[in-house]
């Protein structure tokens, strides 16, 4: 169990700090944005569902935009530091995008106010490195 | 039945420098009384808009679950505390924890290490077991002992609301500090009752 919660919490943590830039913000390009446009109806249409999933699922956790097996992307939702490439989890696919929902992450500059905390994320992504898990 | 925050049985900055005013100020004013106002709105309409508390964590699952067990959880975990808190357990509960545990020393020791090793966020709890005995579980997230039948007499909160912030990652000073705050004429009211 220590060695699942400290490895995942190890990946997961690799893969958070890359996707954050502070010249980060705005809409993907190119086949990540078809993808987004395909599987949501427009690019808000998925901020607003990852932001839900980031805000409203009860303990600590990680929001993930994923890639399906069968190449559709999804928003989900994985407890403490599970990640969705694992056999457990409820939907299983390629992390593209995670967000840490401890509240370790967020609480020294937000507090109880946990939907701030997502709505801030979307101006720290870096898109060419969500761009460039993609087209893994 | 529609729920209220209790009052603190003590004021907001009571507990300093333990647990400081300003997590108070969060961790009752706000983080509590969300779950009050959440509980009361998905409680509407459904077979629990008339039930108890205790009802409610033992039978209901998902947000209501949730909310409802988080409300008893924090209200459990604040009514625990004192200013001046009796420092040692004697009588009946002390009886108890001799035969449980071996010792008082040992019986803080497991607490310690249940509340420490809690991975992610949750409760550890001294309970009593349905055969009369003591013992010391961890739940996740909003778990209660109360759903499978043990009765709770002492809880330590670690969700990181609880300490972040006045420990940061610092979870055994928390933990050393939740020690100083343990009413155990509380705990012995909890065990007679």
């Amino acid at each position: 169990m220590s060695v699942r919660n400290n490895g995942r919490g190890y990946y997961n943590h690799n893969l958070f700090w890359p996707i954050l830039s502070p010249d980060g913000g705005g809409e993907p390009e190119g086949e990540l944005l078809d993808a987004i446009n395909r599987d949501y109806s427009s690019f808000g249409d998925f901020n607003s569902e990852f932001s839900r999933a980031a805000a409203n699922r009860f303990g600590s956790g990680w929001a993930w935009l994923i890639r399906k097996e069968d190449g559709l992307l999804t928003v989900t939702f994985t407890s403490n530091q599970d990640n969705p490439m694992m056999d457990i989890a409820g939907v299983k696919g390629f992390p593209l995008l995670g967000l840490d929902v401890w509240e370790h992450a967020y609480y020294l500059k937000y507090q109880n106010r946990r939907p701030e905390y997502p709505e801030a994320f979307w101006n720290l992504v870096h898109r060419n490195e969500v761009a460039r898990r993609f087209s893994k | 039945m529609a729920f209220y925050l209790p009052e603190l049985p003590y004021a907001l900055d009571a507990l300093e420098p333990y647990v400081s005013r300003r997590t108070l100020e969060f961790h009752y004013g706000k983080h509590h009384q969300a779950y009050v106002n959440n509980l009361n709105k998905l409680i509407e309409g459904t077979p629990f808009a008339q039930a108890d508390l205790e009802t409610i964590i033992r039978e209901a699952e998902g947000g209501l679950f949730n909310n409802g067990a988080q409300v008893w959880n924090h209200t459990f975990y604040f009514s625990g505390f004192h200013p001046e808190p009796k420092k040692v357990p004697d009588g009946e509960l002390k009886r108890a924890i001799d035969q449980a545990f071996g010792s008082m020393e040992t019986l803080m020791e497991e607490f310690t290490r249940a509340s420490a090793t809690l991975f992610g966020s949750g409760w550890a709890w001294l309970v009593r077991t349905k055969e009369g005995g003591l013992d010391i579980v961890q739940e996740s997230n909003a778990g209660n002992p109360l759903r499978r039948g043990l009765q709770p007499l002492l809880t330590c909160d670690v969700w990181e609301h609880a300490y972040y912030l006045d420990y940061q990652n610092r979870r055994p000073d928390y933990i050393a500090s939740f020690w100083k705050l343990v009413d155990w004429s509380a705990v012995e009211k909890r065990f007679a009752g």
